[in-house]
């Protein structure tokens, strides 16, 4: 009853990938280029958070400042240092996964709703002093960051970020389908009982702490290189919301999940740009809401349900075995 | 604070797996300041034996078992297991050194397959993927655990099974103590019953010290070697099962009294 739909679910989610990079092949108009990247940036983004707030149980509202930590070490390492700039967003990647090997030593000790305040203050002061350090930052105007590519950028960013979001599920996949796959959902569901049998469970925390914050400072070194720019901005908490709305509507804690709600976000700023951004973000938070009311599990539920609805009968094992039948599940 | 002692390597080697006996002495424990839980708790769980804790609601059971696992304040007094200080020891060290608890509440990973459920219980061990699959291999042989619901999400399974994977999670190790606590609570007769086989062959079959907290007092008797009855974080009365058996109303009418002493007195 696992296998099969889980397999389709992955097929869905690689086909809309490779849907997106088509639609840039196909139509390289500027704007579907445009929003072939940013379906990427978000990509990379809300996969990652999903990675560490789904599969490993720590919900962080401090994925945008690893991004823009990123984006910000890339910047001034090639202003500054007068590296190329795909070598810089490298470095600023690696910088943001030291800030989140940092604060995920200084939050360990922290959990649920005091960890999530703790990630969140950190992501509060980061973005005071980005703003207030205006001789280092640049302050609230931000600061110019070089080009990666010459001549045809936004073509060559779409199968950049193509080839980074296949890199991260590839990983994610080795990742999940080893021990440490096991172990995350295990901190997740069920640290004190997990500690018990011998897992370190802290350990195992602040490494997908500062994992995840590679790749959000991946994700904010490609998007600065893209945009040639970086502003504080960035690390909002609006934006945070929106990185955490699409991983909700497409099914937290499932592989998919992510790439079929930055779909879905993406399709609804690609047709209400025109209108201003309060109507993306207006029309995201009703489906947020509606997610969350109706459909639990986000898009990635629904769909699992009406799989599992089409090959129903001989799946529903509890039917051939009523003496086996899920009796009471208790969820502590 | 009394500093707690690292028993890693040591405790890494499995000691020979010789049953010993397990032995709390004088335990005192307080979850918070000047309120002791217990208040100096002798009980003996003797190798190869079960041993079962019985009392009111409240009388510091659970307490008991998870002072002896390392996950309650100890305040005072000594545990010892075979003669080795294990007071106060990381759960982990008691682990490898053959302590298994199985918590009242459920701990199964709902989400995990019953067999990654099982992998995790030998985590200590993960390197050893021979010895791993084997000992997981022995104990679905050995608690006749259905085939088809090995890789069926724990979630899924009957509180019974559930309960059962779990006892079979804690003996992934071979731990020569096991700590149930209240193995059968919520289960129908007909599940407890079974539960209650299979705790029943441990010491024979495998050569497990079982110490046993359970509140359905007629079915546990029946299996269980000596008894002893907890009051208030007190030894209020101890015996063999057949000795407790015969006194049983007049031991439960006192906690009667008592539950209503203890409660003018707090
Ligand atoms: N973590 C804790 N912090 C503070 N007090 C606690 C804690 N756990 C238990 N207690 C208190 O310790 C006392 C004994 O609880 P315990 O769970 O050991 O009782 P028990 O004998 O197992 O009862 P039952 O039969 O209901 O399971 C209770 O008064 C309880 O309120
Ligand atoms: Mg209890």
């Amino acid at each position: 009853m696992r296998s099969n739909p889980e397999k389709l679910k992955l097929l869905f989610a690689a086909l809309a990938v490779v849907a997106a990079a088509a639609l840039a092949y196909l139509i390289p108009s500027p704007t579907v280029l445009d929003a072939v990247v940013y379906f990427f940036y978000f990509l990379m983004l809300a996969a990652s958070w999903n990675l560490l707030a789904g599969i490993c149980g720590q919900m962080s509202f401090a994925h945008m400042a690893f991004c823009v930590t990123g984006a910000y070490v890339a910047a001034s390492t090639a202003n500054v240092l007068g590296l190329p700039m795909a070598a810089a967003v490298v470095v600023g990647a690696l910088a943001a996964a030291c800030a989140g090997l940092f604060v995920g030593i200084f939050t360990l000790r922290f959990r649920d709703i005091t960890f999530s305040l703790a990630t969140f203050a950190f992501a509060g002061v980061l973005t005071s002093w980005l703003i207030g350090a205006s001789d280092i930052t640049g302050g609230s105007n931000g600061m110019s960051a070089p080009p990666i590519f010459s001549g045809d950028q936004a073509r060559a960013f779409v199968w950049l970020g193509l080839a980074l979001s296949v890199v991260f599920f590839a990983l994610q996949w080795l990742l999940l389908s080893s021990r440490w796959g096991i172990l995350m959902r295990a901190v997740r569901d069920r640290e004190p009982v997990a500690r018990g049998l011998g897992v370190k469970a802290t350990h195992l925390k602040v490494a997908v702490f500062a994992y995840t914050a590679f790749w959000a400072g991946l994700a904010g070194g490609y998007f600065a290189a893209y945009t040639e720019y970086v502003t504080p901005t960035m690390a909002g908490l609006e934006n945070m919301g929106l990185v955490l709305g699409m991983v909700i509507v497409g099914g937290i804690g499932t592989v998919a999940g992510p790439v079929l709600g930055t779909l879905v976000f993406r399709f609804i700023d690609f047709f209400t740009r025109g209108y201003g951004g309060e109507y993306t973000v207006f029309t995201f938070a009703l489906i947020l809401l509606v997610t969350m009311l109706f459909l639990r599990d986000g898009a990635m539920g629904l769909i699992t349900a009406t799989l599992r609805r089409f090959r129903a009968p001989q799946e529903r094992w509890h039917a051939a075995q009523p003496a086996a039948a899920p009796g009471a599940t208790p969820e502590s | 604070m009394i500093t707690r002692p690292r028993r890693t390597e040591a405790a890494a080697k499995p000691s020979g797996r010789v049953p010993v006996d397990l032995v709390a002495t004088g335990l005192r424990v307080a979850y918070e300041r000047d309120v002791e839980i217990l208040r100096g708790v002798e009980i003996t769980a003797a190798a190869r034996r079960i041993s079962l804790v019985i009392g009111p609601n409240g009388a510091g059971k659970s307490t008991f078992l998870k002072a002896v696992a390392g996950l309650a304040p100890v305040t005072g007094g000594l545990v010892t297991l075979g003669g080795v200080d294990i007071t106060r020891w990381r759960p982990r060290d008691l682990l490898a050194h053959g302590v298994a608890l199985v918590p009242q509440n459920g701990t199964l990973f709902p989400a995990m397959t019953v067999r990654e459920n099982l992998q995790m219980g030998g985590w200590l061990r993960r390197r050893e993927k021979a010895w791993l699959g084997e000992s997981i291999e022995a104990v679905v042989n050995r608690f006749n655990l259905p085939r088809h619901l090995v890789d069926r999400r724990a979630g899924d399974l009957s509180g019974g099974q559930q309960k059962l994977v779990e006892i079979m999670r804690s003996m992934i190790m071979t731990p020569t103590t096991l700590l149930l606590d209240e193995p059968t609570a919520g289960l129908s007769p007909k599940m407890a019953s079974q539960v209650y086989e299979q705790i029943a062959a441990l010491p024979g079959d495998l050569g497990v010290t079982v110490l046993l907290v359970d509140q359905n007092v007629r079915s546990s008797l029946a299996i269980s070697d000596d008894v002893y009855v907890l009051a208030m974080g007190l030894n209020n009365d101890r015996g063999t099962a057949r000795d407790i058996t015969e006194r049983l109303g007049e031991i439960t009418a006192g906690w009667l009294r008592q539950g209503v002493s203890g409660a003018v007195k707090s």
